[in-house]
């Protein structure tokens, strides 16, 4: 892997001057590997900056930028990775064509304020006006709808991937800004994990999703076999919510080196397949619980089931082995009758679950398993079957939610973390919020009353939108009906924005964001290790118009009366240093030194923390396994819960309480499947985080197929429909229809196609629901409905579809063209 | 002429011995003020922050300190490495830096070359300072802070209370100020006081009929070969009545007090959350009951219950007081570290949960002897009478 690679040249990109100082006692066998104390040369070396670019970082790694009369023109990788490519793409962010140059104003809007006809979102005529201009708007829209409709009404700072930086928190900034006026309408979940992260609380007392995993150098160590459901690690590992450490790359690498098995149930053989290779198991999607009964049956009846483990450690089993054997439904779940549904043989399946229960074995699951409809049961399923195998809590054995993502079982350092900015707390009452994923739902039928983890939620009527840091034309489902909702209910939509999206585009104001290469920040470095802090400096000054969204806030703060609560009486330098101490104080409660912020920042470097050996040595749930009565998990037995009386109460038709397999609506056994026999896969994108990065020419380029978004299409089915390789394509099923470019391939399964998320919505007819996407924005294709009564997660793969080969007009990619009125 | 001559020896001679004198007490003069200006020199160049972190030994002692208000502040005055540590002139700087000659030496010898080293010693060396600062009343913490020139009110209320205490009692400042810019010492992996329980529970006569676990220990409701650690564990300090012995087992049985809906944990005593044991809910279901009273304050229904169990020998004393002396231990080594210790009856029983909670992350105290310290000071504390009490 590439990742290794370390040539001379990069050489000087790992020097590091900051070293935390570590006084780790003693006792700790690895206190020899820790770094020396450098802090002396780091007081006298204040001028790094010049020599190697300006330190700063983004969800896809830190890297130094080199700027070149006053133009940032080349990003060189801190650490190599597999990112590298999105690095290098970074310059092209900051000098996009796409910039948002100036505040712009929708005509109508600006004309006739809320009463204007909100069906023109999406196709109405831009109008740039001032900062003054763009900032009175948008306090005096906030007072209006505030007195009309109160601070339910007030949907803000709301879901996305913001921009890596603790002060420059997009979302913080608006919901502060909200929360100081008498707070807001909120919502909670995410996309990635909307079920997982709501069941598994349920059933083993953590959401696991987000939870630091077995380290990897122990999994190096013990585990002889790896299953991985539905997860494509090298490419997902790119990025992370804070700057990467890159470790789980270091750690797919060391499998691959010791030979370690790796089987990947996916209907694609994906490029971590290829690369680490792995025994792809292609199965027909959204069938993975099925999978996991037939292994599970195959434990049962041939004894190979940990029964001391399940006895002491779970509750609920003689429920699961009602249903697995057929005593509760009819239906025994025999590996043939898994088959039958995967397209697994019988046979995989049993050698496959032998070789689980006579190997260490670790379970890795990606989340496109849990986002789809049941996506409850896919989790909760396999913890089932972990707990069966009795592996959950021995060093390389169990489950791992996290492998994936963000290098989830790169070890903890010792040390301390940033703090950063909050939303603080209401000067009103908060409505309790709505799942993140049902928003367009709660657009379309205000007052209507949902369920939701035993809850009954009632939608508000939201009124005003305020969106920053986040692109829910990218990232909602079924983008046809949001169209319809945005050109509906709300009287006002507020965007901070660096970039013209769809979003930006279908808003009524627009404000230019600076990217987070223009201002001055601080980022952890590592989700799960905490191992870094990287200052993240200026690179350049702001272009055009562009402000930050601490300061576009905190403006309008001020029209709203109230910018030194806002503020706090605090400048930019004064938010970093009270940022830092927090971090200050948490490592040394850790008893690890750290330098006065004033030398971290002139000296232009990184703080690298020591990671002690113990934190190597770390497994997933070794506590419990040892003593579950003094270490329970948080669940109500204070076990693995594979019955739930708690969610078994709640009564749901579509959430039982144990895990079972459900048929979705959209599969390939679906009534409709006849009309729309391909099920659509929407994975993350190789060369994107979501739909950022897709502006930067140099990354397209590496994808776009005649200047479109590919789709994975398989050797016979493309046959079938006349479809050749690099031939664009029309994908299409009831819900709508997008232009994508055809690559044929026999690395996805017959009967699926892939288009990855994220690119960016570009219709024939803007503002006109249903219209043709040219740039192949797969949640057009895609149903906006819930995991289940429980999560109320979204279903982000969902959707069967045809593929026929394109023989209308040409329709060139206007994605990233400007729209109507704007310079 | 004579007289003349007689003058002139007499002023020759006077005049030897009054240059003698004078020279002398010019020569003393001279040589004290350069002594005194040399030592000065000396003394005060050897007083900067750069000097002293001129030796590898003291970088990261070093930068502990660079985290802290004492290297750092808003307005801008530093107390440096020897406004702390040394006097500020005098015979007691001389002494001081005469004395300081030994750092030297182990600067050579390296003998706090390393991390690991440092660490080893850490609580040696800052005992002395501590010790030192405890004898001379902190007298350099005070060259700076003084209780007269305390502004009481402008500090938050927390540390106005203590000061208040202090300076009624005449505490003095480092009794409480330890760590405030240096890092404590870590307390020690290998626990003295831990060690010495086992080596007792080995010595107990076999009729012993009241015997208490000197640690976290695991039953087993069968003396069979499968003995299932996952039935129940037994705290620290629990008292079990001893029923008979079979092997390398001890046969007990477990009392406690449950309350209505908690099944799986049994305390100490009806209302005060003193765990003696925790079981497995299979364990729970088959527990023998005894009565029942409701707790006054909060109408909760508490049940006395028992359970008959085994338990692997070497794991019981028959004298609590072995173990509270180790509870008194880890209260001194780790509560007394930062401030005065506190006495068990400054809480109740239930109280002690919370303060002992949210101060163990300050200390770096493991699990098991966490929960032993929570034994001695719940079972100590204001509400537990004397038959509990040291």
């Amino acid at each position: 892997m590439k990742v290794f690679e370390h040539d001379e040249k990069f050489n000087f990109n790992r020097r590091r001057l900051l070293q935390a100082l570590s006084a780790v006692s003693a006792a700790l066998p690895a206190a020899g590997m820790l770094p020396t104390p450098a802090l002396a040369a780091a007081i006298k070396n204040l001028n790094i900056r010049e020599v190697d670019g300006v330190l700063t970082g983004a969800h896809w790694g830190a890297f130094r930028a080199i700027v070149k009369d006053g133009k940032f023109t080349e990003a060189i990788p801190l650490i190599n990775s597999w990112a590298d490519d999105l690095i290098r793409g970074t310059p092209e962010q900051v000098n996009s064509p796409t910039r948002v140059k100036h505040p712009y104003v929708r005509r109508g809007f600006l004309e006739k304020r809320h009463l204007s006809d909100p069906s023109m979102r999406g196709r109405d005529e831009w109008v740039r006006v001032s900062w003054k201009t763009a900032l009175d708007i948008v306090a005096e829209e906030t007072k209006r709808v505030r007195t009309e409709h109160g601070a339910k009404s007030i949907l803000a700072g709301l879901y996305g991937w913001k921009s890596v930086g603790v002060f420059n928190n997009s979302r913080h900034a608006v919901r502060r800004l909200m929360y100081l006026g008498g707070g807001c309408q909120g919502y909670f979940g995410d996309y990635s994990t909307g079920a997982a992260q709501i069941v598994m609380p349920h059933v083993i007392g953590s959401m696991e999703v987000y939870d630091q995993q077995t380290a990897w150098p122990t999994l190096l160590e013990h585990t002889q076999l790896v299953v991985m459901f539905g997860a494509d690690p090298l490419i997902t590992l790119k990025i992370s919510w804070n700057i990467p450490d890159f470790e789980g790359y270091k750690g797919f690498d060391g499998l691959k080196k010791k030979g370690t098995r790796i089987v990947m149930i996916d209907p694609v053989r994906t490029e971590s397949a290829k690369e680490l290779k792995a025994d792809w198991l292609p199965i027909r999607q959204r069938t993975d619980v099925a999978l996991m009964l037939g292994l599970m049956h195959t434990l049962y009846t041939e004894k190979l089931y940990d029964a001391k483990f399940v006895k002491s450690y779970t509750v609920g089993f003689t429920e699961v082995e009602a249903y697995l054997m057929g005593k509760s439904d009819g239906t025994p779940k025999t590996p043939e009758w898994a088959s039958a549904l995967t397209d697994i043989t019988a046979e995989q399946i049993r050698k496959l679950a032998r070789d689980m229960a006579g190997k260490r074995t670790m379970l890795m699951a990606g989340w496109s398993i849990q986002r789809q409809q049941h996506g409850e049961q896919a989790h909760w399923m396999l913890v089932t079957l972990a707990a069966m195998l009795g592996q959950i809590g021995l060093p390389g054995g169990g489950i791992g939610f996290s492998y994936h993502y963000s290098s989830g079982g790169s070890p903890s350092a010792l040390g301390g973390n940033l703090s950063g900015l909050t939303a603080g707390a209401a000067t009103g009452p908060i409505p309790p919020p709505i799942p993140v994923a049902r928003i367009f739902d709660c657009l379309m039928n205000p007052g209507k009353m949902i369920d939701v983890n035993g809850k009954k939620i009632t939608y508000p009527d939201i009124r005003m939108i305020y969106w920053a840091g986040g692109n829910p034309f990218a990232h909602h489902q079924d983008i046809n009906a949001m169209v319809k909702a945005w050109q509906k209910r709300p009287e006002v939509i507020v965007v901070h924005e660096p970039y013209w999206t769809a979003t930006a585009k279908h808003a009524d104001i627009v404000l230019p964001a600076t990217t987070s290469y223009e201002r001055n920040d601080l980022e952890m470095g590592g989700d799960y290790s905490s191992r870094y802090i990287f200052p993240m400096h200026k690179v350049v000054e702001p272009l055009n118009e562009a402000r930050n969204d601490f300061d576009i806030c905190a403006d309008i703060a001020e029209r709203l009366g109230y910018r030194a609560a806002y503020t706090e009486g605090r400048d930019e330098m004064q938010w970093l240093k009270q940022f830092y101490q927090g971090a200050v104080a948490g490592a040394r409660a850790s008893r690890v030194a750290l330098p006065p912020f004033e030398v971290f920042w002139k000296s232009g470097d990184y703080v690298e923390f020591p990671v002690p050996e113990s934190a190597k040595k770390w497994v997933r749930h070794e506590d419990f396994r040892k003593d579950p009565l003094l270490n329970p998990v948080g669940t109500p037995s204070g076990l693995i819960e594979l019955y739930s009386k708690k969610i078994a109460s709640m009564g749901y038709t579509d959430c039982a309480g144990h895990a079972k397999w459900f048929e979705p609506l959209d599969w390939h056994k679906s009534k409709d499947a006849k009309k729309y026999p391909l099920g659509l896969l929407s994975s993350h994108a190789p060369s994107r985080l979501h739909s950022q990065l897709a502006n930067s020419p140099s990354l397209r380029k590496k994808y776009a197929v005649n200047n479109r978004e590919p789709v994975l299409i398989n050797t016979k089915d493309a046959a079938a429909r006349g479809i050749k390789d690099g031939d664009t394509v029309r994908l299409f099923n009831d819900r709508g229809q997008i232009l994508a470019g055809a690559v044929v391939t026999p690395d996805i399964m017959p009967g699926a196609v892939r288009i990855c998320e994220g690119a960016w919505y570009d219709p024939v007819e803007p503002g006109v629901a249903g219209s043709l996407c040219k740039n192949g924005c797969v949640n057009v294709l895609v149903r906006d409905i819930p995991t289940s009564g429980l999560a109320m997660g979204n279903c982000g793969q969902s959707g069967i579809v045809e593929a026929e080969l394109y023989a209308g007009p040409p329709a060139l990619v206007t994605a990233f063209d400007l729209p109507k009125g704007v310079v | 002429m004579n007289e003349d001559l007689e003058t002139r020896r007499k002023s020759k001679r006077f005049g030897w011995l009054g240059k003698g004198v004078i020279g002398i007490f010019l020569g003393g003069m001279i040589f004290s003020a350069l002594f005194f200006i040399g030592f000065d020199v000396v003394a005060n160049s050897t007083k900067s922050n750069e000097f002293c972190t001129s030796c590898h030994t003291m970088h990261s002692n070093f930068s502990e300190y660079q985290g802290t208000a004492h290297f750092q502040n808003r307005v801008g005055i530093q107390a440096s490495c020897s406004s702390c540590h040394v006097p500020a002139s005098g015979i007691g700087l001389l002494w001081a830096k005469i004395h300081a000659s030994k750092d030297v030496y182990h600067e050579f010898m390296g003998t706090i070359s390393t991390d690991e080293k440092f660490e080893s010693q850490r609580a040696r060396m800052a005992q002395i300072v501590w010790d030192k600062m405890e004898a001379n009343d902190s007298r350099e913490c005070r060259s700076c802070h003084e209780f007269s020139s305390m502004d009481l009110l402008a500090q938050k209320p927390g540390a106005r209370k203590y000061h208040e205490v202090a300076i009624k009692d005449g505490v003095t400042c480092i009794s409480c100020h330890k760590g405030i810019a240096h890092f404590l010492p870590a307390a020690g992996g290998d626990d003295p006081g831990a060690s010495k329980l086992r080596e007792a529970a080995k010595a107990v006569p076999s009729e012993a009929k009241q015997l208490y676990a000197i640690e976290t220990v695991p039953f087993y409701v069968s003396s069979g070969k499968e003995r299932d650690p996952t039935n129940g564990k037994l705290m620290p300090s629990a008292m079990v009545e001893k029923l008979g012995e079979d092997g390398d087992l001890i046969k007990v049985r477990i009392g406690g007090w449950r309350q209505e809906g908690v099944d799986k944990l049994a305390y100490h005593a009806a209302g005060k959350r003193i765990l003696n044991a925790v079981f497995s809910q299979e364990v729970a279901d088959k527990m023998t009951k005894g009565k029942t009273i409701t707790d006054e304050e909060t109408g909760q229904k508490w049940t006395e219950v028992s359970t008959e169990a085994w338990i692997e020998k070497g794991k019981l004393v028959d004298k609590p007081q072995l173990i509270w002396d180790t509870g008194k231990q880890l209260m001194t080594a780790n509560c007394g570290n930062c401030h005065a210790e506190t006495d068990p009856a400054h809480f109740t029983a239930n109280q002690w949960i919370g303060v002992i909670q949210s101060m163990q992350i300050r200390t770096s105290m493991n699990d098991e002897q966490k929960r032993l310290l929570m034994q001695f000071a719940q079972k100590h504390g204001s509400d537990m009478g004397s038959g509990e009490r040291r």
